[in-house]
C-alpha cells in the first residue's frame, strides 16, 4: 500500500482529540470557543493535507507515514481512498465554519469541547475501512449528540431507541458476516439488520422520526454536525454494498426514494424552520441513496458528486438558518419576518445553498445532480421522475422560505442584526466553494468517477469469489 | 431514453401533446398580461412548449439550437424591457395619444361577441391556478399535514408523552402552504 508523506491523518484525528482535552478545562466560553476555532483550523489544515498528499500520490489507497497510532490499533487501521480523501477535509471543513460561525448568543448553549470529541470520532470514522473498527465508531459517534439532549433536560427516548436499534442491528448484522465468511453469499440474516441499520442512521422513512426530533432538541449546530456529513451514505457504502446483492440494493433504493419524496412535500408544510431544515436534509440524504443504491459507474458518479455538494450547501443552509435564529431565536414559517434589509449577506446566502442543494446550474450540485438524473431514467424510468419530483418540490419549500423570512414588512429592531464578521467568513467560503465548483465541476466529477469504480470493483471481485466458491461446492 | 424503449413511441406522442397546450395555452394567456415581465414569461413558456415538442419529435439538436437561441434573445429583452417602456412612454408623449395597437391572428379569429369571455379567460390564465389549487394542491398538502401529525404522535409515544418544545405553535395558525392554494 502507498504511504502518504506525513501522518496527516493521524495528525488530523489527534489535534481534536487533544484540543477537547484543554477546551473542556476552559471556564470562560468565549475562550474555549477561540481554542475550539483554533483547534478545528489545525484539523482542517491536516485534512486538506491528507488530501492533496493522496492526491499527489495517484493511488487507489494509502496509509500514514509512520502509523504512530496503526502500531497499536493494528495494521491498516486509518487509510485513505478515493471516496474518503474529499469527505475528510469537507468534514473537516463543516466543523471549522460551524465553530467560526457560532456567535456570541450561541455560545453558552453550545459545547465546544463535545464538538471537538465528535469531530475526532466523525474523521477517524472516515478514516476507517475495516468494517469492524466503522461499526464501533459509528456507535460511539452517537454518544455526544445523547449526552446533550440529557445535559439540556429534552426528552431522549426517540433517539435512545433508534440508536440502540442502529448499534445493535449492525453488530448483529456483521457478526452474522463475519460467522458466515467473506467468500460466499451472505444470507439475510446477515444482510437484512445492515441493511436496516443503515436505512435508521441516513434517516430513511419510516426510521426518520429520531432526526426530527434531534433537531427539534438538541442545538442547532449539534444536530448540523451530527447530520450534514452523511454519515449513513457512508455506512452504506462500507457496510452495505461490498455484501448486499443487487435486490437489496433496489430494496434501499425504493425507501430512499420514497423518502426524498416524503420528505420533500413535508418540507412544503412545515411550520417551524428547523424541522423544515430536517426534511430538506432527510430529502437529499435519500436522493444520495438513490444514487448510491442504483450501482451503476454513472448513478454512483453522480451520487457521489451529490453526497459533497450537499453536505457543503446544507452546511451553508443550515448555519444560515442557525445565524438568522441567533438574532430572532426559534423561527417559524408562518409570518413574514422582513429581515432582508437587516440581513441582505444572509439572504444571499441563503438562497445560493438553497439552489445548490437543489442542483440549480451554475451551482456545485449541478453536474451530480445531471448525473444522477441521466442514470436513473436509463435504469428506472419511475426513478428518475421521482428524483425530479423530489427536486422540484424542496426548490419550491426553498423559495417559499426565504419569502417567509426575508421578505414582508421590515422587522423594526433597537439593536444592529447584520452580519458579524465571523459569520461573513463562513458564508462567503461556501459561496465560494458552492461557485468554483459549479464554475469548475471536472475535477470533482474525475474524481468521483474514480471513487465509483473502486466501489464497483470491490463489488465485482465479491461477486467472483461468491461465482467461484459457489462452483467449487456445486463440484463437490 | 426515447431510442432504447420500445415503449417511448407513445412517450414521445405524450410529450409532443404536452409541449404543443404548452405552447397554446402560454400564448393565448400572454396576450392580456399587462405587465411586461409577466409577458415576457409567458412568451419563454410558449418557446419552451415548442422546445419540449421539438424533443418529442426527436430533433433534439434542433431544439439546442432553439434553446441557445431563445436564451440569447429572451436575456437580451429581459434586459432592454425598461428601457424600452420608458421609449414607449416618450413616444407616446410626444405624439399626444396612445400608440396605435396592431390587430393579431387571435382578433381576427375571434368573434366580436366573444372577445370579452376569452379576455377574461386569458386574464385569468384559462382557471388552471384554481383547479390545480383545489384538485390537486389542496389534497397533496392535506395528505402531508396529516403526516405530520401522525409523526409528532408517534415520536410523543417514543418520548413517553407530549413534549411543549420552543416549535410548537398553535393549531389554529396558518400555514405556509396554504399560500399556494
Amino acid at each position: 500500500m502507498n504511504e502518504l508523506r506525513l501522518p496527516w491523518l493521524e495528525l488530523s484525528i489527534l489535534a481534536p482529540a487533544a484540543g477537547a482535552i484543554a477546551v473542556a478545562r476552559c471556564r470562560d466560553s468565549d475562550t474555549a470557543r477561540q481554542w475550539c476555532v483554533v483547534i478545528c483550523g489545525i484539523a482542517l489544515f491536516f485534512a486538506l493535507g491528507a488530501w492533496q498528499d493522496f492526491q499527489l500520490l495517484q493511488a487507489n489507497q494509502a496509509h500514514d507515514h509512520w502509523r504512530i497510532l496503526s502500531r497499536w490499533l493494528g495494521d491498516e487501521t486509518f487509510v485513505i481512498d478515493q471516496l474518503s480523501a474529499p469527505l475528510f477535509p469537507l468534514s473537516a471543513l463543516v466543523y471549522f465554519l460551524t465553530t467560526v460561525a457560532t456567535v456570541r448568543t450561541k455560545i453558552r448553549r453550545f459545547s465546544f469541547a463535545a464538538t471537538l470529541v465528535s469531530e475526532t470520532i466523525l474523521l477517524a470514522t472516515l478514516s476507517c475501512k475495516d468494517p469492524r473498527w466503522v461499526i464501533g465508531l459509528l456507535a460511539v459517534g452517537t454518544i455526544p449528540p445523547y449526552l446533550e439532549l440529557v445535559s439540556r433536560k429534552k426528552p431522549t427516548r426517540a433517539y435512545l431507541v433508534h440508536m440502540l436499534l442502529f448499534v445493535g442491528l449492525m453488530i448483529a448484522g456483521w457478526s452474522f458476516v463475519e460467522f458466515e465468511g467473506t467468500e460466499r453469499i451472505h444470507t439475510l440474516w446477515a444482510i437484512v439488520p445492515l441493511f436496516a441499520a443503515v436505512l435508521i442512521r441516513a434517516g430513511i422513512a419510516p426510521f426518520h422520526c429520531w432526526v426530527t426530533d434531534l433537531f427539534e432538541h438538541a442545538t442547532f449546530g449539534t444536530a448540523l454536525l451530527h447530520m450534514a456529513p452523511m454519515v449513513g451514505a457512508y455506512a452504506a457504502v462500507r457496510l452495505v454494498l461490498p455484501v448486499a446483492p443487487d435486490w437489496i440494493l433496489h430494496t434501499m433504493g425504493a425507501f430512499s426514494m420514497a423518502t426524498a419524496v416524503y420528505s420533500s412535500g413535508m418540507a412544503l408544510v412545515e411550520r417551524d424552520a428547523r424541522r423544515f431544515f430536517c426534511y430538506l436534509y432527510l430529502s437529499n440524504a435519500g436522493l444520495v441513496l438513490v444514487g448510491l443504491e442504483l450501482v451503476t459507474p454513472l448513478g454512483l458518479t453522480g451520487a457521489l458528486c451529490i453526497w459533497l455538494s450537499v453536505s457543503l450547501a446544507l452546511c451553508g443552509f443550515g448555519l444560515t438558518l442557525r445565524s438568522l435564529e441567533a438574532r430572532r431565536g426559534r423561527l417559524s414559517l408562518m409570518e413574514f419576518r422582513g429581515l432582508y434589509d437587516h440581513t441582505p449577506n444572509l439572504a444571499m446566502c441563503f438562497v445560493l445553498t438553497g439552489l445548490a442543494s437543489v442542483g440549480f446550474p451554475g451551482t456545485f450540485g449541478f453536474v451530480g445532480g445531471e448525473l444522477l438524473v441521466d442514470d436513473a431514467v436509463v435504469a428506472y424510468p419511475y426513478v428518475g421522475v421521482a428524483v425530479v419530483l423530489a427536486t422540484a418540490l424542496n426548490g419550491i419549500a426553498i423559495v417559499q422560505a426565504y419569502f417567509r423570512l426575508f421578505t414582508g414588512t421590515t422587522y423594526s429592531s433597537s439593536v444592529s442584526l447584520r452580519i458579524r464578521v465571523r459569520e461573513r467568513y463562513a458564508v462567503l467560503v461556501l459561496a465560494a466553494l458552492i461557485l468554483i465548483g459549479g464554475l469548475n465541476p471536472q475535477p470533482l466529477v474525475h474524481s468521483r468517477s474514480k471513487a465509483a469504480k473502486e466501489i464497483l470493483e470491490e463489488r465485482e471481485s465479491l461477486s467472483r469469489s461468491s461465482s467461484v466458491t459457489e462452483s467449487q461446492s456445486g463440484g463437490r | 431514453m426515447f431510442d432504447n424503449e420500445p415503449w417511448m413511441s407513445a412517450l414521445g406522442l405524450i410529450v409532443v401533446a404536452a409541449g404543443l397546450i404548452t405552447a397554446v395555452f402560454a400564448s393565448f394567456a400572454g396576450r392580456v398580461q399587462t405587465d411586461i415581465k409577466c409577458a415576457l414569461s409567458f412568451a419563454s413558456v410558449t418557446q419552451v412548449g415548442i422546445i419540449v415538442a421539438e424533443i418529442g419529435l426527436g430533433f433534439q439538436y434542433i431544439a439546442l439550437v432553439h434553446i441557445l437561441g431563445h436564451g440569447c434573445l429572451r436575456t437580451l429583452q429581459f434586459l432592454r424591457a425598461p428601457n424600452f417602456l420608458l421609449d414607449y412612454r416618450k413616444m407616446e408623449n410626444a405624439v399626444g395619444t396612445s400608440l396605435p395597437r396592431l390587430s393579431g391572428a387571435w382578433d381576427r379569429m375571434i368573434a366580436e361577441h366573444s372577445r370579452p369571455w376569452f379576455f377574461r379567460l386569458a386574464l385569468e390564465r384559462g382557471y388552471l391556478d384554481a383547479c390545480l389549487s383545489e384538485g390537486v394542491v389542496y389534497y397533496v398538502l392535506r395528505f402531508f399535514r396529516s403526516c405530520g401529525r401522525l409523526e409528532r404522535r408517534w415520536v410523543d409515544f417514543l418520548n413517553g408523552g407530549p413534549v411543549v418544545s420552543e416549535a410548537d405553535t398553535p393549531a389554529t395558525a396558518p400555514n405556509p402552504a396554504d399560500q399556494l392554494l
